[in-house]
């Protein structure tokens, strides 16, 4: 039995099925008038008497037709011809209710997007799910192994298909042939030669690299827009990296940016082009250079966990730089490898948020079809009274909402793809702005098949909710009193459901607005708080963004920092410089330590400084002294901590004379160092504007890639200078280095980290706001239409205007009321989440130290929302007062 | 006499055993189902097609036109294997409801 088959040929051949069962009723007919004959009636007699036992013969062929399978096709198809025509009639309720739809469900889109492209997305390459990364410390998948090791897993590694090793990337000097000689940065990623025929990335120009190639290159799809105007005759151009002449073999696809996001690279080389490219060092013979990356593709029949396995059973013969083994680790690539509980809880936040947005809009969107159902009561009560049930009513309506639904979310995909693009675009130039155009992160937000199946499953979803209660009440149609076009009350809605959906709007309008209203207060905090040290007139200066490439060995490298040091120091304008590990707010490192109590520490922020570090950047040391050149010189086991420290590590003691131990053991296996306490400085902020670390340790160490420098006047001024000064030293230094000043570059970076939360927030608050203003709008001037003879009686009998103005506003009283009291609550409640995932050392601090109860907050978000939802019901209130009795009475 | 009412079930069985003394058409089927019990039992058409098609669409019948008996163009139904076995299992399983039904009015 072809049962499948049936169905669908049933649906072909509907027509002579039609035709067959009208002939055979027609037989039966014939056949029981023949035998009314017989029995003794006249001809027509026995016809009638024939047809009055048949029964209603459409309702047999009704009743027959739903018997054969495949009907609720059929079905469907007639519901969506007749959905069609019906939202065509009516083009104005049919543009809103899509517009409503579509704003929601295009925020949900996109806020979908970003979770999908940040945290899932997989690598734009052949079956994603195979490759691995590998770690060489168990925890950070940038951890790079050496030349050695890799040649090493390629040969063993039995669980899988392919190992690649990428390096990390680089900014170098071209002289590209295109653009007339003028020398310009660009990032250049090398690669093994297996890298694009692995990943199964094809060229969409030219071809990838061929086997033993040293002198190919391959260019980014970007870079060949931007660099070469996306020139085809690219092919075969001989540019120069660094002095070295390469030939351009082909283009990658746009999709691609490369594995080591969020950053992409302008050029591919191969391996073998490192020893020319860069001469002062050798990643691909020296054992204790680690410089590569890597990648593995793993055989489908292996997991990732069997693979690591085997990683780990092979990397037990290679050694870490101080002698202990490595423990490696593998996690399945992503595009930009995010995660973790922090991401997932600020996407569930914007998840919810943009439901709350969808919410609100669906609301309207319910309020609107009840209204409709109400002026079609008439058309639904004669299809009631034809003999058409229940359910098949309810369907055909539900039908309707889901087409609706179905357009919105067509337009909500337009608007997602709109939006998306903008985002990318603006962060593009953003980016590039601040890392002086070194750096552009590679965001693609293009939806793919999950984002597109998510909003359809929304979009179906939404259409089904909003019109499942006015479609259920529709049908409950009283088929008497609507046949005699008698307005029913029971149609239009009860008035108590219609206030609990209002509540609903006011309660999640309140909860996005009080969320915006804490976010902008904490970014207007973040603007005003005072980092600790003299920021306005800091500069960081990074020469070299990979010191390897600055000299071969360590005494080389010493003697350049010297001499960039002492160069520094001559800059006009400059006051103070310090060498510095680290740059405020860019990044920091952490360590455990021990206490000379025995007491252990974790999450240490430890910086290497030299002497001049606390007076450059403007801190003063409160007790000890600061470091002496001869313990800077000779990294002696010492260390400054801040007051914040000295209170977590010897609560109420004096901390100067203690020493910190260093748990971890020294190369050859001797205990660790223990450095003694020489100073307490004051508290600022290093790593994160908006909290004072619980522990900040400063060991001394001479300068060696970083300074902070401190200027007379604007710090702007001496940028240019001191690229001038680094030029003069060695010509490539000055195109390796960066030179920021601190306000226009980290604590620019910490603002904004600050101020876009805040911005969303109160662009989806107002959105949210203006949907509810809408359907409160909506809803009071529905409900001042329904009552105008009422309020005309009023009115003749003798009440003043201000009393049927105040009538109509209680009515929404009550629901505001309750909105705003579950509102509130929420409020609350998301402000104590708020302060709870602050905890987490990790996360900045949102609010910037506000705490839970921000009473001026929450009472300014209840105000706005107070007063634009009073005018929104104020003005169709007003309608009601000018009912002009006479003809309000006349009307029926 | 009033009307009694038959289950979906009990019909499609009729139908199927009077089938199984031959094809016969819609009008043919009510007929004999109407002779057969002494005139109590009257099949109305709007139960009668709609089982046929059921019938038909589950596999225990099929159809085919054919020339009735005062050459009216009319749609013979009959058997297949699988009704012919549908049926033997209906025929057995009201045979035991039946009797135990009886035993209960008998009894309690």
């Amino acid at each position: 039995m072809a049962f499948p088959f049936q169905r669908l040929r049933h649906l072909f051949r509907r027509k002579r099925f039609e035709a067959d069962m009208a002939e055979e009723l027609q037989a039966h007919l014939e056949m029981q008038a023949a035998a009314n004959r017989a029995a003794g009636m006249d001809a027509d007699e026995a016809r009638y008497a024939a047809r009055r036992q048949f029964g209603g013969l459409d309702q047999i062929k009704e009743i027959a037709r739903a018997q054969r399978a495949g009907v609720w096709l059929e079905q469907l198809l007639q519901d969506v011809r007749y959905a069609t025509r019906a939202l065509r009639k009516n083009p104005g309720f049919t543009a809103v209710v899509v517009l409503t739809l579509a704003l929601g469900i295009g925020l949900n889109t996109v806020a979908f997007s970003f979770y999908h492209t940040l945290v899932g997305k997989p690598l734009p390459v052949r079956s994603p799910g195979e490759i691995l990364r590998v770690s060489a410390d168990g925890r950070r998948f940038q951890s790079p192994f050496s030349h050695d090791e890799y040649v090493d897993l390629q040969a063993r590694l039995q669980s899988a298909a392919a190992v690649i090793a990428t390096s990390p990337l680089q900014v170098l000097l071209t002289t590209s042939a295109a653009a007339g000689g003028r020398a310009a940065p660009a990032a250049v990623q090398l690669v093994s030669e297996n890298y694009f025929t692995v990943l199964g990335v094809p060229a969409v120009l030219g071809r990838t690299f061929d086997a033993g190639a040293d002198e190919e290159a391959v260019l980014s799809f970007d870079a060949w827009q931007r660099r070469f105007n996306g020139d085809r005759n690219v092919i075969g151009r001989t540019v120069r990296l660094q002095d070295l002449p390469v030939t351009i073999v082909g283009v990658a696809p746009p999709s691609f940016g490369g594995t080591t996001p969020p950053s992409a690279p302008d050029f591919w080389l191969p391996m073998a082009a490192q020893p020319r490219l860069l001469p002062n060092v050798d990643w691909l013979h020296d054992p204790a250079t680690r410089a590569w990356q890597l990648l593995v593709r793993r055989r489908a029949e292996f997991t990732p966990d069997q693979v690591g396995a085997e990683i780990q059973v092979v990397a037990r013969t290679w050694r870490q730089p101080d002698g202990q083994p490595l423990r490696t680790g593998v996690q399945t690539a992503t595009f930009f490898q995010l995660g973790g509980p922090e991401v997932n809880a600020v996407f569930v936040t914007l998840l919810l948020a943009v439901g709350l947005i969808l919410l609100v809009g669906g609301i309207n969107v319910v309020n609107l079809l009840f209204a409709r159902n109400a002026v079609r009561e008439h058309e639904l009560a004669i299809r009631l009274a034809l003999g058409a049930s229940r359910g098949r009513l309810l369907r055909q309506l539900c039908t309707e909402s889901m087409l609706l639904g179905l357009l919105g979310g067509a337009g909500g995909l337009l608007l997602a793809w709109w939006a998306c693009g903008g985002i990318e675009t603006w962060q593009t130039t953003f980016m590039r702005e601040i890392t002086r155009g070194t750096w552009s992160p590679f965001l693609d937000l293009t939806p793919d098949a999950l984002v597109f199946a998510y909003t359809l499953a929304i979009a179906l979803g939404a259409g089904l909710l909003v019109g499942l209660r006015p479609a259920w009440h529709g049908t409950r149609v009283n088929v008497e009193a609507a046949l005699k076009q008698k307005s029913s009350e029971a149609a239009s809605g009860i008035s108590g459901r219609r206030n609990y959906l209002l509540a609903v709007q006011v309660a999640a309008s309140l909860l996005l607005l009080a969320g915006a209203g804490l976010l902008l207060r904490g970014a207007s905090r973040a603007l005003t708080t005072d980092p600790g040290f003299d920021a306005p007139h800091l500069l960081a200066v990074v020469a070299w963004s990979n010191l390897q490439t600055a000299a071969p060995n360590a005494a080389d490298q010493a003697r350049r920092a010297r001499e960039i040091d002492a160069r520094l120091r001559s800059v006009p304008g400059v006051v103070s410089v310090s060498g510095a590990d680290r740059v405020p707010f860019s990044g920091h490192s952490i360590s455990t330590f021990v206490t000379d109590e025995n007491r252990w520490v974790n999450g240490c922020v430890t910086m290497h400084v030299d002497r001049d570090y606390f007076s450059t950047l403007g801190l003063r040391l409160v007790s000890g002294r600061p470091f002496t050149a001869a313990e800077t010189a000779q990294a002696a086991p010492v260390v400054i901590i801040t007051q914040s420290a000295a209170r977590h590590l010897w609560p109420g003691k004096d901390p100067l004379g203690r020493s910190l131990h260093s748990p971890q053991r020294g190369p050859a296996g001797e205990p660790g160092t223990s450095y003694t306490v020489i100073g307490v400085a004051q508290d600022a902020r290093f790593t994160l504007l908006s909290r004072v670390d619980d522990v900040d340790l400063f060991f001394p160490q001479a300068a060696t890639a970083g300074w902070m420098v401190r200027t007379r006047g604007a710090p702007e001024a001496v940028v240019p200078s001191i690229y001038a000064a680094l030029k003069e030293i060695d010509p490539l230094l000055e195109s390796q280095s960066a030179v920021w000043t601190m306000e226009a570059g980290p604590m620019r970076v910490q603002w904004l980290m600050a101020e876009a939360p805040a911005n969303i927030a109160s662009l989806l608050g107002g959105i949210a706001l203006a949907l509810a203003a809408v359907g409160i709008f909506g809803v009071v001037s529905y409900g001042v239409a329904r009552r105008t003879r009422e309020f005309g009686i009023r009115l003749a009998l003798g009440a003043q205007k201000r009393d049927v103005i105040a009538l109509v506003l209680r009515q929404t009283l009550r629901p505001v009321a309750w909105g705003v009291a579950f509102g509130l609550a929420g409020a609350v409640a998301v402000s104590v989440l708020l302060t709870r995932l602050v905890l987490n050392a990790e996360m900045p601090d949102l609010t910037y130290g506000a705490g839970a109860f921000p009473v001026a907050t929450f009472a300014g978000a209840l105000g706005v929302l107070l007063a634009v939802i009073a005018l929104a019901a104020w003005l169709p209130a007003r309608r009601a007062a000018k009912v002009d009795p006479v003809v309000a009475l006349r009307a029926e | 006499m009033a009307k009694i009412e038959l289950l979906q079930g009990t019909l499609d069985l009729l139908i199927l055993k009077v089938l199984h003394g031959g094809a016969q058409h819609g009008f043919g089927i009510a007929q004999r189902i109407h002779l057969l019990s002494q005139e109590v039992l009257t099949v109305e058409e709007g139960s009668l097609y709609p089982a046929l098609y059921r019938l038909e669409e589950k596999g225990w019948i099929e159809s085919e036109w054919g020339q009735s008996d005062n050459n009216r163009r009319a749609k013979f139904y009959s058997l297949t294997k699988a009704g012919r076995k549908q049926l033997a299992t209906e025929q057995q399983s009201w045979d035991r409801i039946a009797a135990a039904i009886a035993q209960v009015l008998a009894g309690a």
